[in-house]
C-alpha cells in the first residue's frame, strides 16, 4: 500500500505538478517543432513516452548495477583482481553521462526497429521524428533524475519506471494541449512579429501558469496518503 | 557553382547576431529558460556551454575526415558528453556554490541542440580555425541571448541585477518572472521583439534600395 | 539487415575508440578532482557547524581556519575558539559531535538530515545542545525550492524561529505569528511557502528524534574526546 502511495505521488508529480516541459523546460525542441497539428503531436508524445520508458529501464539497470558508488558489478570485478581493495570503493559515476547517451541512442534504435516491424503505417507517419528523440533533453533528464535517486538509495525499479512513464504522459499532455491551441491560433490574427515561436512561447507561459495550479493537488494527495 | 564556405571571420560574426542561436535559430531554449532567473547562474551557464562548445568543435573538426554518415550524431554527442562531465566536475571542484545552483542543468548541455547543430553544420566540414571562430561567435550570441532574458527576468522579478539590489526591498516585484511561466513569457516577448526589429531593419534596407534605384 | 550491420558495425570502431579515449580522460579528471570536490562538501559543513552552536553573533566577521577535525575561529570581538568536530556513525545522513578546547568539553551535536521539500530535496544541518534538550539552530545545505518564495528558508529570519526550541515534543508549523505564539513548539511558516516550511519542520523533527535516540543509547560517546 505504501509503495502504491509513493508511486501515485511520483506519477502525479511527474505528469502534472512538475511537468517536464512546463516546469523543467526539457523537451522543448519537439514541443515547439511538432505541436502544429494534433495528430503528429499525439504521435510524438507516444513515441517519446515509449522511448523514455525503455531508456529508463536500461539506465536504471546500468546505474544500479554498474555506475553508482558501491555498485556490485565493478566492485566484484575489482575485488577479484585486487584482494586488498576496500569494499565498495569503485565509483564509476563519472562515466554516467556517456553511458546514458549510449543507452538513449540504443533505446531509440530499439524502438525504431520495433515500430518499423510491427506498426509500419505508424512508422511512416512519424519515423522521421524518432532519430530526433535522441537529442530530446526529456529523456536524458529522466535518466538523470533516476540516477539521483538511485545514488541516494531511495528509489527502486518501480519508482524509476513510474517517473519515466508518467513524465512521458505529462509531455504528451502538454504537447497535445499546445497543438490544440495552435490549431485554433491559426484562425486568429496574430501580430506579425509574434507569429511562430514567439506566440508559442507566450501560450506555453500561460499553460505553465495553469499547470502551477496542480501543485496544490500534489501536496494534498500526499497529505491524504500519509496522514 | 558551389557556394564558398564561410571564412573563420564570417563564422565568428554570424554567430553573434545574424544567426543568433536562440533568437534566430531557436536552439538551446532549455537553458535559456531554466537558468535565466538571475544573471549570475545565466553567465555561469554561458561559460560552461562555451567551454563545451569550443572543445567539441575543435575535436570534431580534427576528426572530421574519420566521420561516417550514419553514426556522426552519436560521435558528436559522445564528445559533448565527455566535456560536459569535465565542466561539471571542474565547477564542483572550483565553484562549489554555483555548481549546486546549476546542478541539474549542466548535464543538459549535452543535449543542447545548439552544440550539436554547430558540430553538424560547421566543424564537421571545416578546419579547426573556422570551427574555433564559429564556437566563439556562437557563444557570444548565446551570451547576448541569455543576458537579455536574464536581465528582464531578474529586474522585473527580483529588483536586482547580478545580485545587486536596484530597487528597495519593499518595492513590489513581479515574482512570476522568476517562475517557469515567467520564463516562457519573457522569452516569447523578447523573441517577438527580435523578430520585429529584424523586420524593421529589412523594411528600411529594402526602402533604401528602392529609393536608390 | 546485413547491409544495416555493415554500415553500423563498420563505423562502430570510431565510436568504440572514442569511448575508450574519453573514458580514460574522464577517469583521470575524476581521480584528480574528486578529492577537491569532497573537500568542498566537507568544508562547507565544517564552516557552518560553529555558527550553529556558538551563535551567529560570534561568527559575525570571524575568520575561520579548518585543520582536519579542528576548526579555529577568531571572532571580530572576543577570545579565539577552537572546536573539534568528529563525525559519528549514525542512521541520519550524518551526525557530528562538537567539542571545544583541550581537553575537550562537549559543546553540542550537529545532525544532517534530508527529505523532499516542495520542489526537490532539502538538506539541513540541525544543531543540538550537549544534552540534546534544545535546538540551537538550523542551516540549509541544499535546496531547490521556488525562488523568492520557498527559498526564503535559507534566510536567517526563518531559521531564527528554530533557535532555542525544546526537543521533547515534535515541532509544528503555525500559519502566522499569532498561531506560532500559541505553542513553544510552533514555528512560523514562511509567507506563501507553507509546504517548504512544513518540509523543513518535518526534516528537523525526524532528524532530531533519530539522533536523540542514538545519542541516548551510546552514553560513552557523550564524553568528549581528549
Amino acid at each position: 500500500m505504501e509503495l502504491f502511495a509513493d508511486l501515485l505521488l511520483i506519477a502525479i508529480g511527474a505528469a502534472l505538478v512538475n511537468n517536464f516541459v512546463l516546469t523543467y523546460f526539457v523537451g522543448l525542441c519537439p514541443f515547439l517543432g511538432v505541436s502544429r497539428r494534433l495528430d503528429t503531436a499525439f504521435g510524438m508524445g507516444c513515441a517519446v513516452t515509449f522511448v523514455i520508458s525503455v531508456a529508463a529501464l536500461l539506465s536504471w539497470t546500468m546505474t544500479e548495477f554498474v555506475l553508482r558508488p558501491g555498485a556490485p558489478l565493478p566492485n566484484w570485478v575489482w575485488s577479484s583482481l585486487n584482494p586488498a581493495a576496500e569494499a565498495g570503493e569503485v565509483d564509476l559515476s563519472v562515466l554516467s553521462y556517456i553511458v546514458y547517451i549510449f543507452v538513449i541512442a540504443s533505446s531509440v534504435q530499439l524502438v525504431e526497429m520495433y515500430v518499423r516491424k510491427f506498426f509500419p503505417p505508424l512508422y511512416k507517419s512519424f519515423g522521421v521524428f524518432l532519430p530526433l528523440i535522441t537529442t530530446n533533453c526529456a529523456i536524458l533528464f529522466a535518466c538523470l533524475e533516476i540516477m539521483k535517486h538511485v545514488v541516494a538509495r531511495d528509489w527502486g525499479l518501480p519508482e524509476s519506471l513510474t517517473l519515466a512513464i508518467f513524465g512521458g504522459v505529462g509531455f504528451t499532455i502538454a504537447i497535445v494541449l499546445m497543438a490544440g491551441i495552435r490549431e485554433e491560433l491559426e484562425l486568429c490574427e496574430v501580430p506579425e512579429s509574434l507569429r511562430g515561436a514567439a506566440i508559442t512561447m507566450i501560450v506555453a507561459g500561460i499553460l505553465a501558469l495553469a499547470f502551477m495550479g496542480f501543485s496544490g493537488i500534489g501536496a494534498n494527495v500526499e497529505k491524504l496518503l500519509n496522514p | 557553382m558551389p557556394v564558398p564556405e564561410p571564412t573563420p571571420l564570417e563564422r565568428f560574426l554570424n554567430g553573434i547576431l545574424p544567426e543568433n542561436p536562440v533568437y534566430r535559430q531557436l536552439l538551446g531554449l532549455c537553458p535559456t529558460l531554466a537558468v535565466t532567473a538571475a544573471m549570475k547562474p545565466a553567465m555561469t551557464m554561458v561559460g560552461a556551454t562555451a567551454f563545451v562548445l569550443i572543445c567539441a568543435n575543435l575535436i570534431t573538426s580534427l576528426i572530421r575526415h574519420l566521420l561516417k554518415p550514419h553514426l556522426r550524431i552519436l560521435v558528436f554527442t559522445l564528445t559533448i558528453a565527455t566535456f560536459v562531465t569535465i565542466a561539471d566536475r571542474t565547477l564542483a571542484a572550483f565553484a562549489y556554490p554555483m555548481s549546486k545552483l546549476l546542478g541539474p542543468y549542466v548535464p543538459l548541455i549535452i543535449v543542447n541542440c545548439m552544440i550539436i547543430s554547430r558540430c553538424e553544420v560547421c566543424s564537421s566540414k571545416q578546419g579547426p580555425k573556422a570551427a574555433l571562430a564559429d564556437a566563439v561567435g556562437v557563444s557570444l550570441g548565446f551570451l547576448l541571448a541569455l543576458a537579455s532574458v536574464a536581465t528582464v527576468r531578474e529586474i522585473l522579478g527580483n529588483g536586482s541585477w547580478f545580485g545587486i539590489q536596484l530597487v528597495p526591498e519593499s518595492f513590489p516585484t513581479l515574482i512570476l518572472m522568476i517562475l517557469p511561466p515567467g520564463a516562457f513569457l519573457a522569452l516569447g516577448s523578447l523573441l517577438g521583439l527580435a523578430t520585429w526589429l529584424g523586420h524593421r531593419r529589412r523594411a528600411r534596407e529594402s526602402a533604401a534600395e528602392a529609393g536608390s534605384v | 539487415m546485413s547491409r544495416l550491420r555493415d554500415t553500423y558495425l563498420g563505423q562502430a570502431w570510431l565510436i568504440l575508440l572514442l569511448a575508450g579515449v574519453f573514458g580514460a580522460l574522464l577517469a583521470a579528471v575524476h581521480l584528480k578532482l574528486s578529492p577537491r570536490i569532497e573537500d568542498n562538501i566537507r568544508a562547507e559543513i565544517m564552516r557552518e557547524i560553529p555558527g550553529l552552536l556558538l551563535g551567529a553573533e560570534v561568527m559575525e566577521g570571524a575568520s575561520i581556519t579548518i585543520e582536519g577535525d579542528l576548526v579555529r575561529i577568531e571572532p571580530a570581538a572576543g577570545e579565539p575558539r577552537v572546536l573539534t568536530i568528529v563525525e559519528q556513525p549514525s542512521e541520519a545522513s550524518a551526525l557530528y559531535q562538537v567539542a571545544e578546547g583541550d581537553p575537550g568539553r562537549l559543546l553540542g551535536w550537529v545532525a544532517r538530515g534530508q527529505d523532499h521539500g516542495y520542489a526537490d530535496v532539502i538538506e539541513l544541518l540541525v544543531g543540538l545542545t550537549a544534552d540534546t534538550a534544545r535546538i540551537t539552530g538550523i542551516y540549509v545545505l541544499n535546496q531547490k525550492e521556488t525562488p523568492a518564495l520557498g527559498d526564503g528558508i535559507v534566510r536567517s529570519g526563518f531559521r531564527q524561529h528554530f533557535v532555542g526550541i525544546p526537543t521533547d515534543n515534535p515541532l509544528t508549523v503555525g500559519r502566522d505569528a499569532a498561531e506560532a505564539a500559541q505553542s513553544p513548539y510552533a514555528i512560523q511558516a514562511l509567507t506563501g511557502a507553507t509546504v517548504s516550511s512544513r518540509s523543513v519542520c518535518k526534516i528537523v523533527n525526524d532528524t532530531v528524534a533519530l539522533v536523540k535516540v542514538e545519542i541516548a543509547e551510546e552514553p560513552e560517546r557523550s564524553d568528549a574526546r581528549p
